[in-house]
């Protein structure tokens, strides 16, 4: 483990090890994250999924220091091998928005709404590196360009909220590659949009992704996106790893019942449901992080579940069950695949 | 813009002109003119009065009469001193100004960093403390504290260390020879605009923290620090300048109010502004005075108003006024 440069491949861009978030709150101190651990390798795009209170937020907003400062955040949290987590504010500032950038859900919010867009995409620019005046404004428009916006000239100098819903978000993803980060955070890019301008967004992204080579955490709730854009998958379930599996394997082979249950969830276009059948859903309620069950955090709700037995006995490690396949589950032979589910 | 600025200037002439007429009615309803010539029992004199006043007409033949003047630009003469109104009210209007000047300069930038300072550092001991003395500033009646400012900053010093002169003045905006902005004038002002910018400050900074710790936490001020912009840039650019707008609003506003509203400070330090042009007319029942000072201070409140909306629209792009 040395501070190897980006040209070794074997360097993953950004390695996380044991993160856990204690976030305190009037009831308690609320354990958002747990010991969680993964890798992002150049040039990937990892699909981070879960609920909402599955900590996919946190986890983003922790990598980059970006909680409130009452957040409790430890662990290991290396870029290109060099430690960012516990980094100064100094340091994180040379960081952010140049070698990692975050893409925000609601872009209507995460603008500032009395500053023109070309100034803030331009900000993203500027603040990492000197440029100005007319070189400054080329590569502004050139941005706004690249991510589809028409008119970029013209539309620099408007505020937030005269632009679309979708081409918020492209101005987000504008930003964020101003300075062609080696990662970039998208915390559920997609959420605030219309399907078809999801559609177009997510285009963008890819589009960028194969222009950059970034590589990519792509936080969302959304399997269909997940489906379309991640190479992996790493899926949370109450501030823990219960997942991580390449994308395939995720969709066809879960090997973890809260898995197997959020894809058996998803309404389908291609198998019509009988009137008479309801769709399948995960019974219960995600638990409170406050007051997390003994054992595997998922079994009250898990169909498979040995209780009383190993299942609210001892907690599940993330363990392998097949070529870079992990599941934090004591029975994984025991998840069905997802298409007998719904029978 | 020019449409809605003339629309709602329109809008603000019966308001002013309603408000001037209940000034004007009330007064002569509950004061008579010619009360002393009616004590000295000579009836000769008191329908000369009555009838250079022409008090026999209706109130609002009266109130028109002095209306059709006013637009004019004769307001008449004071009932008390028979000095031109047109002259007394901006002699007394300027005094005012300076005053609400310099005490709205001094309570914004005051009022900006510390309520910027106790969002920025929310909970610190300093937060805490600015908390308690904003409190204090709010409980504390601007007469109190002038006069307990009298005492402790210039009768009590001048006292305690045998001075000749205090260190600062407590009658009026110059010493009788001196004019214009010298040192004695600095003497004068700083226990008057000091009584009113610890109100103004008080509710002006719990104000500027509330909106600041509200822009702090937005959505667009974590994107700037995922920009790496750093902390400083952030506060100022992102934060200040969004929490700016709500504050300039309210500021206006406030600035409106205060033409009419620093009787108490101008009573305590004898500086002849509208507030104590107020208080002595009412006092003699000066009608004209008091039916001018509403028509000047209704304006002015019109206008800062107005002047509000119109900050609102230019300091946020997503306001358009129609």
């Amino acid at each position: 483990m040395t501070s190897a440069p980006l040209a070794d491949p074997a360097t993953p861009v950004l390695s996380v090890r044991g993160l856990t978030v204690d976030l305190p709150t009037e009831q308690g101190i609320l354990r958002a994250v747990d010991g969680l651990g993964f890798e992002v390798a150049p040039g990937e795009t990892l699909g981070v999924v879960g609920e909402s209170g599955s900590g996919k937020s946190v986890t983003a907003l922790a990598i980059l220091g970006l909680l409130p400062s009452s957040a409790r955040v430890s662990g290991a949290v290396e870029l290109h091998g060099r430690p960012i987590l516990g980094a100064s504010e100094k340091e994180l500032e040379q960081v952010r928005g140049a070698q990692v950038a975050m893409i925000f859900q609601d872009a209507l919010a995460a603008l500032n709404p009395v500053m023109p867009v070309g100034t803030q995409v331009g900000e993203a620019i500027t603040v990492h590196r000197e440029v100005g005046g007319a070189e400054l404004r080329e590569r502004v428009v050139e941005l706004l360009d690249v991510v589809g916006i028409p008119n970029p000239a013209e539309r620099a100098d408007q505020y937030p909220h005269e632009y679309s819903g979708g081409m918020r978000q492209r101005a987000m993803i504008a930003m964020a590659i101003a300075n062609d980060p080696a990662l970039l955070i998208a915390d559920e890019p997609t959420t605030a949009l219309d399907v078809t301008i999801q559609a177009q967004v997510l285009d963008v992204f890819r589009r960028i992704q194969e222009r950059t080579r970034s590589s990519v955490i792509l936080v969302t709730h959304d399997l269909g996106v997940v489906a379309g854009v991640a190479d992996r998958v790493l899926v949370l379930y109450a501030g823990r790893a219960v997942e991580v599996a390449g994308v395939d394997r995720t969709f066809y082979a879960p090997a973890h019942p809260y898995t197997s249950g959020l894809l058996a969830s998803l309404p389908r276009l291609d198998r019509r449901a009988r009137r008479d059948r309801r769709l399948h859903q995960i019974g219960g309620q995600p638990p409170s992080p406050l007051a997390l069950p003994a054992g595997c955090a998922f079994h009250p709700r898990c169909e498979h579940a040995e209780v009383p037995g190993r299942c609210d006995g001892e907690g599940p490690e993330l363990r392998e069950v097949g070529p870079g396949h992990l599941s934090a589950c004591h029975f994984p032979e025991r998840v069905p695949a997802p298409e007998t589910v719904e029978r | 813009m020019l449409t809605y600025v003339s629309r709602r200037l329109l809008y603000s002439v019966p308001v002013v002109i309603v408000a001037s007429f209940l000034m004007f009615w009330m007064v002569r309803e509950t004061y008579d003119p010619c009360a002393r010539l009616r004590a000295s029992r000579d009836a000769a004199a008191v329908s000369r009065c009555e009838e250079r006043l022409r008090l026999d007409d209706p109130v609002v033949t009266q109130y028109g009469r002095w209306l059709g003047d006013a637009v004019r630009g004769d307001l008449g003469e004071s009932s008390r001193t028979h000095e031109a109104v047109e002259e007394m009210i901006p002699r007394a209007l300027w005094s005012s100004v300076q005053l609400i000047f310099w005490g709205v300069l001094i309570s914004a930038v005051v009022a900006i960093a510390l309520g910027v300072y106790s969002a920025v550092r929310q909970y610190s001991v300093l937060d805490y403390t600015f908390t308690g003395l904003s409190f204090l500033g709010l409980a504390m009646p601007p007469f109190w504290f002038g006069l307990l400012a009298i005492e402790l900053l210039a009768v009590g010093p001048k006292r305690w260390f045998d001075l000749d002169q205090p260190l600062f003045y407590i009658v009026g905006l110059h010493s009788g020879d001196s004019s214009g902005f010298d040192l004695d004038y600095l003497r004068h002002l700083v226990l008057p605009v000091m009584t009113l910018t610890v109100q103004i400050v008080a509710s002006w900074s719990r104000f500027q923290r509330a909106e600041m710790l509200d822009v702090m936490s937005a959505d667009y001020v974590r994107t700037a620090r995922a920009k790496g912009v750093p902390r400083r840039q952030v506060i100022l650019r992102h934060g200040l300048r969004n929490a700016l707008v709500p504050l300039l609003t309210v500021m206006a506003l406030d600035i409106g109010a205060l033409f009419g509203g620093v009787i108490v400070t101008e009573t305590i330090f004898s500086i002849p502004g509208m507030g104590s042009l107020f208080v002595t007319s009412l006092s003699d029942g000066d009608a004209p005075v008091l039916a001018a000072w509403v028509l000047v201070t209704a304006s002015l409140i019109v206008a800062f108003n107005l002047l509000a909306d119109v900050l609102y629209s230019v300091l946020d792009p997503r306001v358009r006024l129609t």
